[in-house]
């Protein structure tokens, strides 16, 4: 019994004495960035794509911001996603201040706000950005999970530096550092430091690893910042080309592969500002100066990544130099970046609402990612199977070419108007009237425009058209209204 | 259900033979002795039990066979000692038995002629002597609603025994194996466990269907009815199977009078709409997309699709095809931009075999092509299955959407889809062993529409490279002069026998 009291005693003491070496100048660096780092509440609510004209239920999220210069707080734009409402708080302050979004970035998860009180900002010191952290550096993550009121600090370390998937918009690949720590619901938007200053922004985490967080690492968020310094946020630009690795010798040999050269094969072009410069069967050797390899890979930020970060932290407008081999010929150009906008919304959308229109009970809506959500957590295997290979395939397929904005009959509202459109819910247009309708807002116009007669709308599938009497529409429109509790009949885009 | 007497149970005698009463009421038990008696009446059983040893192809590996396995099913004996049961018995099978209730001798058999749409199949003994002690059962003319039928099986005892039960619906639905429709009876019944099917259904001592399934919680069996195993007896009379003909279209129901409106019909004119017509179909050349279909074989079609058969009553319209052969012709009355016209349809079998996906494919090897590694195979039912249970939503989005929409019918001038599937890791394929599911639409420049074009173009090329175009934005490319001693090395690093099955 002596022994071990004894043993614990000592312990205490080496671990005090730790403490009392070292952590006085850690301790007050903490300190200092923990009144940087604020609680943001959102309330927030998300429109319904099952039923385009209402909101779901309003619900209210935490997430961590941080000040950084020109009084704003930089977060993660999940944590403000939809929101109606935001209130900011700062650490051992009672007070509460509102807040607005000034810009936000769902493709790369990052927002920037506005606190309406000016005096939020008095006497705190934005937060200053350190560049990329090496593998096995230890790092701070700063924010107020769960579980708790307080802020919170804990420690990790890098562990990779990657290229992943950004999960807020589903679609967007960028750079993301992942670290040990332990980074909680409630974390998001936090800043994570090393040497006190922000070498990233905690945002996401594998939900089958444990202790394992990724965080948005300083050249996407320097990114952000240069995109947004023109007070209008642009997002990312595409190369507009799909290329193929020349790792096989035969395919070295038959694209002829200059010797001592690797690269990339051009396979097609999706983007007109691409196809200037670049033709399929083109050898890309080099872009933006970094040498591609046979994988496809540049060495980037000590790393080797796909050669699309060379275009990361381009901004719209900006030029790209591209090496490239044509009929034996070395040639230098450079392409002008542009961002790549499809008709169809293949994102999460937030903080807009879903365009759509309801005639006859019949409510149409574009393709979109949000609307095949509607079919649930595994709407990637239950959706419905052709709005499926039209949502994953569009630019594969070049879907886009033949059909770029497929009109979706949704869903029936059911009334004597409709009593025979029963089975067409899922089934995607072809024309009114025997006229391709381009969008929503043309279809709405030509419907308007029949005052009386038929209005037959045909699909693509191998079904009878729909058939309806123009003259019976409008008291429909005014009984389904009524009985359905819709406030508007269309919500379309500018 | 039926308690047969043990020594274990103590029943009183006069219990006992309560119990026989009531048996007897209900059910005929034809026990020993009656076999006896009856067969001193010269009527011999006509059931008789198969068992089938089958073995079906890996879909996914299409060299390697699965593991086999055993399954059994009554066979009824018909004229010319044809021995009939369900198709879906003998599918894949790879020995086929027979046994009398009378011996236990296991008789090997034979597969004489075997449809699988219909699920119907005829076997015979190799060994004549099979026949002796066993009769055969006469055709009936098909039942009516509500008509009292019997179903007979052997017992685990051997004992014979038959099962009282009436017509409740004919209807004409899905093949068992696809999208073939066939006439099919539904009987009201009340059966045991099952552990064998194709129970022969007998109405005053004719065979008028045999049981395809039965659905224990509504105690309804399906049954082939008898007039789908003449159609097939007569089919083969000249000792060749040309199978049922097939409509060929697509059609929707004319519910909607606002459409009758538009296309100027009446009231009173009934029929259904045209929606798609396959290309080389019994319906390519005589209808159109569009057409409204208002008579078939001199039968009205109402708004639903059904027309009026003078047996059974309100029938969907595909049996007016499948009660036909190949090559008969049929009158066709329908409207077209307006007005009233009458169209021939020249009767074809379009099956499995000639879908772009198809269906099913029992008792052959899947076809397949290995060079370099690269497994080329075609897209089929059955290699969609491979994906498991939820097949239909977990596989590959674009190979389910060719499923979903194009599977009945040639795509551009495509009569299979044509994939590779995967890539069996060499040095030849660095750069392409992640390469899945991808539709091949050329190779050395020419269109790629079954698999035998895929061998071909790689064959007979005089170009230095293979050049395999996909689908999308991807491509491979091997070296020809490389490719034999690779194939040669792939064969033996991964045993596979044959490189080739076309």
């Amino acid at each position: 019994m002596e022994k071990k009291r004894l043993a614990k005693l000592t312990l205490t003491i080496v671990i005090f004495s730790y403490f009392f070496l070292f952590c006085p100048l850690v301790y007050s660096q903490v300190n200092e960035i923990q009144h940087s780092v604020v609680k943001i509440i959102t309330t927030s609510q998300q429109p319904d794509y099952y039923t385009p004209w209402r909101m779901k239920k309003i619900s209210t999220q935490n997430g961590t911001g941080f000040i950084i210069d020109g009084e704003r707080i930089m977060t993660n734009a999940h944590v403000v996603a939809n929101a109606k409402y935001i209130i900011i708080q700062k650490n051992n302050d009672p007070k509460r201040y509102t807040a607005k979004i000034q810009h936000i970035g769902n493709d790369c998860d990052l927002a920037v706000l506005k606190v309406i009180d000016k005096d939020f900002f008095k006497n705190t010191t934005p937060l200053d950005f350190g560049g990329i952290p090496n593998i096995n550096d230890t790092v701070l993550a700063y924010g107020y999970p769960v579980g708790g009121e307080k802020a919170s600090v804990t420690k990790g370390i890098v562990s990779r530096i990657d290229y992943i998937r950004y999960s807020h918009s589903g679609i967007d690949y960028h750079l993301a550092i992942q670290v040990d720590a332990a980074i909680n619901p409630g974390n998001s938007g936090g800043p994570i430091t090393k040497d006190g200053k922000v070498v990233g922004v905690a945002f996401q985490s594998l939900m089958w690893a444990q202790n394992s967080s990724y965080m948005i690492p300083y050249p996407v968020i320097e990114r952000f910042l240069r995109d947004i310094s023109d007070e209008k946020y642009d997002g990312y630009i595409e190369l507009g080309f799909y290329y193929q690795e020349l790792e096989n010798k035969a395919l070295q040999e038959h694209y002829e592969l200059p010797e001592n050269k690797t690269g990339v094969v051009i396979s097609s072009l999706f983007m007109d500002n691409a196809k200037k410069i670049l033709k399929p069967g083109d050898i890309l050797l080099s872009i933006d100066g970094y040498k591609i390899a046979n994988d496809a890979s540049i060495t980037i930020w000590n790393e080797r990544l796909p050669l699309t970060e060379a275009a990361e932290i381009k901004l719209a407008g900006e030029k790209i130099a591209v090496t490239f081999v044509r009929d034996g010929k070395i040639l230098n150009n450079k392409i002008v970046l542009m961002r790549f906008v499809p008709k169809i919304e293949l994102a999460n959308k937030y903080n807009e609402e879903p365009e759509f229109i309801v005639f006859a009970g019949l409510v149409f809506m574009p393709l979109s990612r949000e609307y095949i959500k509607t079919w649930g957590n595994k709407w990637y295997d239950e959706a419905n199977k052709k709005l499926l290979y039209y949502y994953f395939y569009y630019v594969p397929d070049e879907i886009y070419k033949d059909n770029p904005y497929p009109i979706v009959l949704c869903k029936r509202l059911p009334d004597p108007v409709n009593t025979y459109c029963e089975d067409y819910e899922d089934l995607i247009i072809t024309s009114v009237n025997g006229k391709k309708m381009n969008s929503l807002r043309e279809m709405r116009d030509l419907i308007n425009n029949i005052k009386e007669g038929f209005i037959v709308i045909e699909f693509e599938n191998d079904v009878s058209p729909i058939v309806l009497k123009a003259e019976n529409i409008h008291d429909a429109d005014q009984r389904i209204m009524k009985r359905y509790n819709i406030n508007k009949m269309e919500n379309l885009k500018e | 259900m039926i308690k047969t007497p043990n020594k274990k149970t103590y029943f009183s005698y006069f219990k006992l033979s309560l119990i026989l009463i009531i048996v007897f009421s209900f059910t005929s038990v034809i026990t020993a002795e009656d076999m006896k008696k009856s067969h001193e009446k010269k009527i011999k059983p006509y059931i008789v039990k198969i068992y089938a040893t089958y073995q079906s192809y890996n879909s996914f590996y299409p060299w390697e066979k699965k593991r086999f396995n055993e399954q059994s099913a009554f066979g009824t004996v018909l004229d010319k000692n044809y021995i009939l049961t369900t198709a879906d018995t003998i599918s894949d099978s790879t020995y086929i038995e027979l046994k009398k209730n009378s011996d236990e001798t296991k008789y090997p058999a034979h597969i004489v002629f075997v449809d699988y749409s219909s699920n119907i199949v005829l076997l015979k003994a190799d060994d004549e002597n099979f026949y002796n002690d066993l009769s055969s059962l006469p055709l009936g003319k098909g039942i009516k609603k509500s008509d009292s039928i019997e179903l007979v099986q052997i017992q685990k005892n051997n004992s014979i025994k038959s099962i009282k039960g009436t017509l409740e619906k004919v209807s004409v639905e899905d093949s068992f194996i696809g999208w073939d429709k066939h006439l099919s009876y539904h009987l009201s019944i009340k059966l045991d466990q099952r552990e064998h099917w194709a129970d022969p259904v007998i109405k005053d001592g004719f065979l008028e269907g045999i049981l395809t399934s039965y659905d224990a919680n509504r105690f309804i069996a399906k049954v082939i009815p008898v007039e789908l195993i003449k159609h097939f007896l007569h089919d083969i009379s000249d000792g060749k199977y040309d199978g049922f003909p097939d409509s060929g279209f697509y059609w929707e129901p004319l519910k909607n009078p606002l459409f009758k409106e538009y296309l100027g019909m009446d009231k009173k004119t009934t029929g259904v709409y045209v929606a798609r017509v396959v290309p080389g179909s019994s319906a390519d050349g005589a209808l159109q997309k569009g057409d409204i279909l208002l008579s078939l074989d001199n039968k009205e079609i109402n708004d639903n699709g059904y027309f009026i058969d003078d047996t059974h009553g309100k029938l969907k319209l595909s049996y007016l095809f499948t009660r036909n052969f190949p090559d008969n012709i049929l009158p066709a009355v329908i409207l077209r931009n307006g007005k009233k016209t009458t169209v021939k349809l020249t009767l074809k079998n379009y099956t499995s075999k000639d879908y772009l996906i198809p269906v099913y494919n029992f008792d052959s090897q899947p076809k397949y092509l290995i060079e370099g590694g690269l497994v080329i195979q075609e897209v089929t039912t059955d290699y969609l299955k491979t994906w498991g249970k939820n097949w239909q939503d977990v596989g590959n989005k674009r190979l389910l959407y060719y499923y979903n929409y194009f599977a009945r019918s040639p795509l551009d001038d495509r009569k299979r889809l044509i994939m590779l599937s995967f890539v069996l890791p060499d040095d030849i394929n660095i750069g392409y062993q992640n390469f899945r599911y991808q539709i091949i639409t050329k190779i050395n420049g020419k269109k790629i529409t079954n698999l035998e074009d895929a061998a071909n173009a790689i064959d007979s090329s005089k170009s230095e490279f293979v050049h395999i175009l996909f689908q999308g934005t991807k491509e491979i490319i091997l070296k020809k002069s490389f490719l034999e001693t690779a194939n040669k090395r792939i064969s033996e690093r991964y045993n596979i026998h044959k490189l080739r099955n076309l």
